[in-house]
């Protein structure tokens, strides 16, 4: 390219990004910055806000509440991401040593958790941990019925059950992002590794893994911001109880926003929560960087 | 979510992802399959996945089926299927007006959606201009951005623009959100073209509006076509935003018309249930139809972004 | 008008913008955000409200009612805008019915922009109604309250806590903003097959009577009592009539409304709140109901599952109508036999009008229709008890009967007690979800009740 056409490229770049730039801006960008200066304010949505500096910070952080909910984002970070990716990781491993007939049909079951709504799913998974619902009725049937209990109701198992709905959403897709990793990993490396003796487990750390870098940071970080800013299914099965042993930030951002009507306050959640965020998938961008 | 959108890797020995998707799992001893112990270990495995997967839909399914006005039991399928629920759920809901509500945001949402980001995918992958850098971050926000966190802001921006109540009140909104996934998807796939194929047109004297409709776009089909399901599935089941902005009950699109359902028949648990399913099974049926490209996009695209 | 000084004083001209790209971005963004922020913090000038008349205009008129009310509640007043339409042809009523969870999320927005519905229900209160005030939103109800002669034809007891400061600060007194048409209460329903095989005497006198009839209940091998608190409400619900009959009505009422010095802290609160672990430790509570929705909870009691249900009269309606005669209903008893009947329990979410409705006299007219004795038959078949000419209406069923006798006992006696949860926007969240610890035995009635105090007085130090 000479220097006059990449000249001209630059001046029309512009003009190609517009229509997504402004989008994205004004319904994204621009809320968010009213929201930045919301969080600084004491405000029910409606009259006039009170500037309150960094109060709504300081008080959103010293809350037992608030405190749980960032607990219960970091449970979740194990049932959302990490529990499904290493159920992917070794299914797919297990997995991909053959070609199978019907791969299709398994791939589309698995991957359609993702594709229901969440208000669907939710209402489901509701049913599922009923005290008459299917969880208890299996555990009965193979003579465990003294563990069955009303899951979603129980202060101690609350959490995991909500968190392993996460883990149901995405661990298909998981298995099927790295079946996809495996199939592109040199078979040669692998017999090479025969040659030099490694069995299996060995293998696995020494080929696959490896092989599977990059899915491997794909899925945790869409799988950990996932976690992070989950609602749906929380608000759709629990709403944050008993207690509130299930709440999570973007909960108490929608609650205090809507149910308390504290704007400002919520305002101040999003923005800690948008930050958590943006630092996993930063942090998550540097270990999983490829090398250049 | 960055990681995903890193600088574009070619393949060594590959074509082009964007030109032919490799199926999953063919390259690597390419043996017929047979019932070794080993195949029956890997249907074993899919199998429990599977299950785990349908149980819960089952169930729903299972709920919607009672008879009504009895507390529903297990995982047994009803003695005497009750159709009928859900021909009551569809005319109670005015499901029908529900779901050609949602056709109609998720359709210009698709629509432009798509083209905007095919758009800037474009420019950031071929292109070099000031402020790259910091506008891909800007776009980045989106991509992370919990809308319950920004909604009461929103909606007063929406009001000032007079776009509240109307059907462009969702759908701005949700394609400011996903012309971010958008570009970053786009910006891959054009990415991933060969180089040669680019430079060819140019010697043509091809410009770099043609480039784009006449090289890079057939080219990235698969790729289009993933964003494509994907942006139609997450404008389908967008709960928060069209409820919020969209108040006349005639307008509402169909998750927003399931919560009004709910509220409304509160006690009626296989109604609920039918209701639930008649919302999901359209963006099933797409996925479905369309399964291939979504799942060979995603575990492609995502990686060799 | 309340346009925020902070906003406008942000700088929005090009002149006071400092050079270079980045801080122009940022002021940019600021002015933007100034702009769009006047809008936000509402424009919220009423329209000079024209001096109030009875008389409404004979062109066609059009306005619109927003309502959270569904089923058979939802279809009498329906029933109310057919018959007032058939008096008044020129006045079209539009009912617009949004899903509570929804309605509270949105109304404020809604009631802010110029499509605001002219006629709105909205509860008494901090969380719902205060806001409105504060903002202009609606309009005083006065001047029609001096027309159509309202407080003479309801109750004072039933207006008070529709009134708030003009300032909206404080509630139970002061200007009428909202004019209610019917009633709640929270009591006892019970499946009449159940009580007769179990051989349960239902004329409870006192607490302890009932909670024997409880023990009948679980030795005869049945749920004393059903509910699901999946969603925490219905446990809130059902430790109301405990609170009630524990405390005296003043006390109750004194500290939803935010009387200084009020503590629900206070022993007969805490002996309330004891009970009601003492029953779930019993086992007279369902044992699923933690894990169990509200709904799924109605669905088993209406089914036959359960023989008591503690909750609110909005259920008549849902239980009468899957129960037919086999559901009845009751008031819950006081500690000691012969104390006056109390009850929590209010009037229904009064009717509000928008400052910003063209039509406010016809929509003050429609509410004075509302609040006609003769209308009250037909809010009664949906369930609402009438405040206004409740003697004289006739019940489908033997448990309406039951709780319009009840009613009509609790009125006569002035035995309302308000709802526990109306003492602050975020009470709900705070009474709720600490409800389910104090089940759960993992708080104390009496640190549960500390954390509601303290909600209180946060909320009071703010207004």
């Amino acid at each position: 390219m000479n220097s006059r056409t990449r000249t001209r490229s630059q001046k029309s770049a512009y003009l190609y990004i517009l229509p997504a730039l402004s989008a994205s801006l004004l319904f994204v960008g621009f809320p968010l910055a009213q929201t930045m200066w919301y969080s600084l304010h004491r405000w029910d949505g409606l009259s006039t806000p009170i500037w309150v500096g960094f109060d709504n910070y300081i008080e959103q952080v010293m809350s037992p509440r608030v405190q749980a909910a960032l607990l219960h984002s970091i449970v979740f970070i194990f049932f959302f991401a990490l529990l499904p990716v290493c159920i992917g990781l070794i299914s797919a491993s297990l997995l991909s040593t053959k070609r199978l007939r019907g791969l299709g049909f398994f791939r589309t079951v698995l991957f359609l958790p993702q594709v229901i709504a969440l208000t669907v799913t939710g209402m489901a998974w509701r049913w599922m941990y009923n005290l008459n619902g299917p969880i208890n009725e299996i555990l009965a049937s193979i003579g465990l019925g003294d563990l069955a209990r009303p899951w979603l109701g129980d202060f101690d198992w609350a959490l995991p059950a909500v968190g392993f709905v996460g883990t149901w959403i995405v661990f298909g897709f998981c298995m099927i992002l790295f079946l996809s990793g495996i199939a592109r990993i040199d078979p040669g490396l692998y017999d090479a590794a025969k040659i030099d003796g490694s069995g299996p487990i060995q293998e696995f750390f020494a080929v696959t893994l490896p092989g599977v870098k990059p899915e491997l940071g794909v899925a945790l970080t869409i799988t950990i911001i996932g976690g992070l800013r989950s609602f749906d299914i929380v608000y759709m099965t629990t709403r944050g109880g008993p207690g509130t042993a299930t709440t999570v930030p973007a909960l108490e951002i929608y609650q205090q926003a809507f149910v308390d009507g504290t704007v400002g306050s919520a305002a101040s959640i999003a923005v800690m929560l948008v930050a958590m965020i943006m630092v996993a998938a930063l942090v998550l961008r540097r270990i999983f960087r490829t090398e250049q | 979510m960055t990681s995903i959108f890193r600088e574009p890797r070619i393949a060594d020995d590959a074509a082009p992802a964007t030109a032919s998707l490799p199926e999953v799992a063919p390259r690597r001893r390419p043996l017929r399959a047979s019932l070794t112990p080993s195949a029956l270990l890997n249907y074993l495995l899919l199998g429990v996945g599977a299950v785990v997967v349908l149980v819960p839909l089952y169930s729903i399914v299972a709920v919607s089926l009672q008879p009504r006005g009895i507390p529903a039991a297990g995982l047994g399928w009803p003695a005497d299927p009750q159709w009928s629920n859900y021909v009551e759920a569809w005319n109670i809901g005015t499901f029908g007006v529900l779901l050609t509500n949602s056709v109609a945001i998720a359709l210009p949402v698709v629509t432009i959606a798509v083209l905007f980001s095919t758009l800037s995918g474009y420019a950031f992958a071929t292109m070099r201009f000031r402020g790259k850098e910091l506008i891909f971050a800007l776009l980045l926000i989106g991509l992370v951005l919990p809308f319950e966190g920004t909604i009461v802001p929103l909606y007063y921006t929406l009001r000032a623009l007079g776009l509240t109540n109307t059907m462009w009140g969702v759908a701005l909104p949700e394609i400011g959100l996903y012309v971010s996934f958008g570009t970053f998807w786009m910006r891959s796939a054009f990415s991933q073209a060969p180089p040669s194929i680019v430079e060819a047109a140019q010697v043509d004297g091809a410009r770099q509006w043609q480039i784009l409709w006449r090289v890079l776009v057939p080219i990235s089909w698969p790729s289009i076509t993933t964003i494509v399901i994907l942006f139609f599935i997450w404008s389908w089941n967008e709960f928060l935003v069209a409820l919020v902005i969209l108040q006349d009950p005639a307008s509402r699109t169909a998750p927003a018309g399931l919560g009004a359902f709910v509220g409304e028949y509160t006690s009626d648990v296989p109604l609920l249930a039918a209701a639930a399913v008649i919302v999901a099974v359209p963006v099933v049926l797409v996925y479905i139809l369309l399964q291939g490209y979504v799942i060979r996009g995603l575990t492609q695209g995502a990686v060799k972004g | 008008m309340s346009r925020n000084p902070v906003f406008t004083s942000v700088p929005q001209s090009g002149r006071t913008i400092p050079r270079g790209r980045t801080a122009a971005a940022i002021a940019l963004a600021g002015g933007l955000i100034a702009s769009l922020g006047a809008c936000a913090s509402g424009d919220t000038t009423s329209t000079e409200q024209g001096p109030a008349s009875t008389e409404i205009p004979s062109d066609p008129v059009e306005i619109t009612m927003w309502t959270v009310q569904t089923g058979a509640a939802q279809d009498s007043l329906q029933g109310l805008i057919d018959a007032y339409e058939a008096e008044n042809p020129n006045v079209t009523i539009n009912l617009d019915y949004t899903e509570s969870a929804a309605f509270s999320s949105t109304f404020k927005l809604v009631m802010s922009s110029d499509t605001a519905p002219d006629i709105i229900e909205c509860g008494q209160g901090y969380t719902q109604m205060g806001p409105l005030v504060q903002s202009n939103l609606i309009i005083s109800l006065e001047p029609y309250d001096e027309l159509y002669g309202w407080s003479d034809r309801i109750a004072e007891g039933f207006l008070g806590p529709s009134r708030m400061s003009d300032d909206g600060a404080s509630f139970g007194s002061g200007t009428l903003f909202g004019l209610p048409i019917a009633g709640n209460m929270i009591g006892i329903y019970y499946n009449v097959e159940k009580v007769d095989a179990l051989g349960i005497d239902l004329d409870f006198q006192t607490v302890d009577d009932f909670t024997d009839a409880l023990e009948t209940a679980k030795a005869g091998g049945e749920v004393p009592i059903m509910f699901g608190n999946l969603d925490g409400d219905p446990g809130a619900k059902a430790w109301e009539p405990l609170m009630s009959a524990y405390q005296e009505k003043q006390v109750k009422r004194d500290w939803i409304t935010g009387v200084e010095g009020s503590n629900i802290q206070n022993p007969e609160a805490i002996e309330a709140t004891q009970q009601l672990l003492d029953w779930s430790d019993a086992g007279y509570i369902y044992e699923g109901a933690a894990g169990t929705s509200r709904a799924d909870g109605n669905a088993l009691y209406t089914g036959g599952e359960g023989v008591f249900a503690l909750t609110g009269s909005w259920y008549l309606g849902t239980y009468t109508e899957a129960m037919g005669e086999n559901v009845g209903y009751t008031l819950f008893p006081r500690v000691n036999a012969g104390d006056p009947a109390q009850a929590s329990g209010a009037t229904s979410q009064p009717w509000c009008i928008s400052s910003k409705s063209d039509y406010p006299d016809v929509a003050a007219n429609f509410l004075d229709f509302t609040a006609q004795a003769e209308n009250a038959q037909i809010l009664w078949d949906g369930g609402f008890l009438p405040l206004v000419g409740a003697e004289d209406v006739v019940s489908p069923n033997t448990g309406s009967e039951q709780a319009l006798e009840a009613w009509n006992t609790l009125v006569e006696q002035d035995g309302l007690t308000l709802h526990s949860d109306w003492a602050t926007p975020s009470m709900q969240r705070t009474e709720n979800p600490g409800l389910q610890e104090v089940l759960a035995g993992r708080l104390s009635p009496e640190d549960f009740l500390g954390t509601m105090q303290q909600n209180w007085e946060d909320f009071q130090a703010t207004k």
